[in-house]
């Protein structure tokens, strides 16, 4: 990553979530990592974060705010809106894709099923952050 | 000369009496009854069969337009009278459909043909006609219409559970897979952060359950792709076959032992590009993937035929049992045993649906030990994906 700012995930799954740690940390990519576990939660945090996040982690499955919701929210939010947001779904439907797009989404990844595999996704998305300015 | 003459009428007579009988007969058969009423009189005959068909014995009854009117149900006597004042006030004949209480007091449908006699002044004079039962014939309309109603209503119920099996292969994505994952990793991690601590024994069951856990990924997978076929409309364009199956022999890149060959002409066909490509790439696929012998030879090939193009892949591999033949097309059939290869037994059963779904058909003609044919069709008007 380019900055030191945290890393926003939201992700409602507990593996999940240590999936990313794990990751993070095997990567050696020493953003501090905060989560949410709902879109809600993830939008009250967005509010009180004095500094925002270099990146936001977005699961779409999630109970009621879902991913894409959150998405909207926080194009909708002039605060909010630019920072990178990065779709990190199981779904391979055409339409969660289309939908991610349609709301400037920065990138959308299908979670890999073996973790080997989703520590290179993480190495791919931190180098190009690190390469790429962000807004 | 009178006895002669006398001769002569009785034969006319006779003649007469047996085409009336034939005509009596005609009707019977037919369910038409004749009539005749005389505007100015009102003298009316009727013939045996349309006593029959108003519920009278023949001649039991003397006919009258009054009685006829009598048997119309109330309902229809009103539109009735006023068609017969139409066309003998136009002259131009017309065909009622009404329903009759017989005498029986049965109800029944009539159609009634009336047409118009004009006298030397031109005025109508005469009304005749036919009339015919056809409560049979509206119940069985009636019955069709019926029917068609209830396959219409299939259809659309069809449409409803094929959209909702769609849905329910989104959600299984979802659903299923988001575990699935958990389990994969944790047996990860479990292998890496505990690797000092797992004997021989351990490490191979952990391994085994990471295999288990993509195989099932795999198979998830594969349900996704089947039921996204015929959802997603592709355009339907002009392909050339030779080409687009050296892009999939390209894709494929046949391992060096294997040989895969385009034999003869290969025709352009009309149809969505994907899918046909997904065709050849798992018939192909396959025949490389199965084969056991050092050198391997698949071949591609096509017949015309006046209706259709008839496709296909040959091969020199291990060949398949004639009692296979038709289970290898279903999903999640698999003839090999499933740790040796990697294979879900979904490729055949997408590829039927693919072929199925562009009006075609798919077979597969087999020799154990000498290799298989597996052929399928494109129809010439192919437009349907």
């Amino acid at each position: 990553m380019r900055t030191d700012r945290v890393i926003l995930l939201v992700e409602d799954d507990a593996v999940d979530q240590m999936t990313v740690r794990r990751a993070l940390r095997e990567l050696r990519i020493s953003n501090p990592l905060v989560i949410a576990e709902s879109g809600e939660e993830a939008l009250a945090m967005l509010e009180s974060f004095e500094e925002l996040p270099c990146m936001t982690l977005l699961d779409i499955n999630m109970p009621r705010m879902n991913g894409l919701e959150l998405l909207a929210a926080m194009k909708a939010d002039e605060r909010l809106r630019r920072i990178p947001v990065v779709m990190l779904t199981t779904s391979t439907d055409d339409r969660d894709r289309f939908d991610s797009f349609d709301r400037s989404v920065a990138g959308y990844m299908v979670k890999p099923v073996d973790y080997p595999q989703f520590v290179e996704l993480m190495r791919t998305l931190d180098l190009y952050w690190t390469i790429s300015e962000a807004a | 000369m009178h006895t002669q003459r006398l001769r002569e009428l009785h034969l006319e007579d006779s003649e007469l009496q047996r085409r009336a009988g034939l005509l009596e007969d005609a009707e019977r058969v037919a369910h038409i009854g004749s009539w005749e009423w005389v505007i100015g009189t009102g003298k009316t005959r009727w013939s045996d069969e349309s006593f029959r068909t108003l519920g009278h014995e023949p001649g039991a009854i003397e006919p009258s337009f009054e009685l006829f009117m009598d048997h119309v149900v109330p309902e229809d006597r009103a539109q009735t009278a006023e068609i017969l004042e139409r066309v003998v006030g136009s002259g131009r004949g017309e065909t009622v459909e009404l329903r009759v209480r017989r005498h029986d007091d049965t109800v029944r449908d009539l159609s009634i043909r009336i047409e118009v006699l004009v006298d030397r002044a031109g005025k109508a004079a005469r009304l005749v006609g036919v009339m015919q039962d056809v409560t049979e014939r509206n119940e069985i309309l009636a019955a069709r219409a019926n029917a068609e109603r209830k396959q219409a209503a299939l259809v659309k119920e069809l449409e409803e559970v094929n959209r909702e099996l769609g849905e329910f292969a989104y959600v299984v994505s979802h659903d299923l897979k988001a575990p699935l994952r958990g389990i994969g990793s944790l047996a990860d991690w479990i292998a890496r952060d505990q690797r000092d601590r797992l004997d021989g024994d351990g490490k191979e069951q952990l391994d085994l359950l990471l295999g288990r856990v993509k195989r099932m990924n795999e198979l998830i997978e594969g349900i996704l792709r089947y039921s996204r076929i015929g959802r997603a409309k592709e355009e339907i364009v002009t392909l050339d076959t030779r080409q687009i199956c050296a892009e999939v022999i390209d894709l494929i890149a046949p391992p060096p032992h294997v040989s895969v060959f385009i034999d003869g002409a290969m025709p352009s066909v009309r149809t969505a590009r994907t899918q046909l490509a997904q065709v050849f790439q798992n018939l192909i696929g396959n025949a490389i993937k199965f084969c056991d012998k050092a050198t391997g030879e698949v071949r591609v090939s096509c017949v015309e035929e006046p209706a259709r193009y008839v496709f296909t892949t040959s091969d020199n591999g291990p060949g398949i049992e004639a009692r296979h033949f038709q289970r290898i097309f279903h999903i999640f059939q698999t003839l090999a045993p499933r740790d040796k290869t990697q294979n879900t037994g979904i490729g055949l059963s997408i590829v039927k649906k693919i072929v199925e779904t562009m009006g075609g058909q798919i077979w597969v003609e087999s020799t154990v030990g000498a290799g298989s044919r597996f052929s399928f069709t494109i129809p010439k008007n192919a437009e349907s994906t």
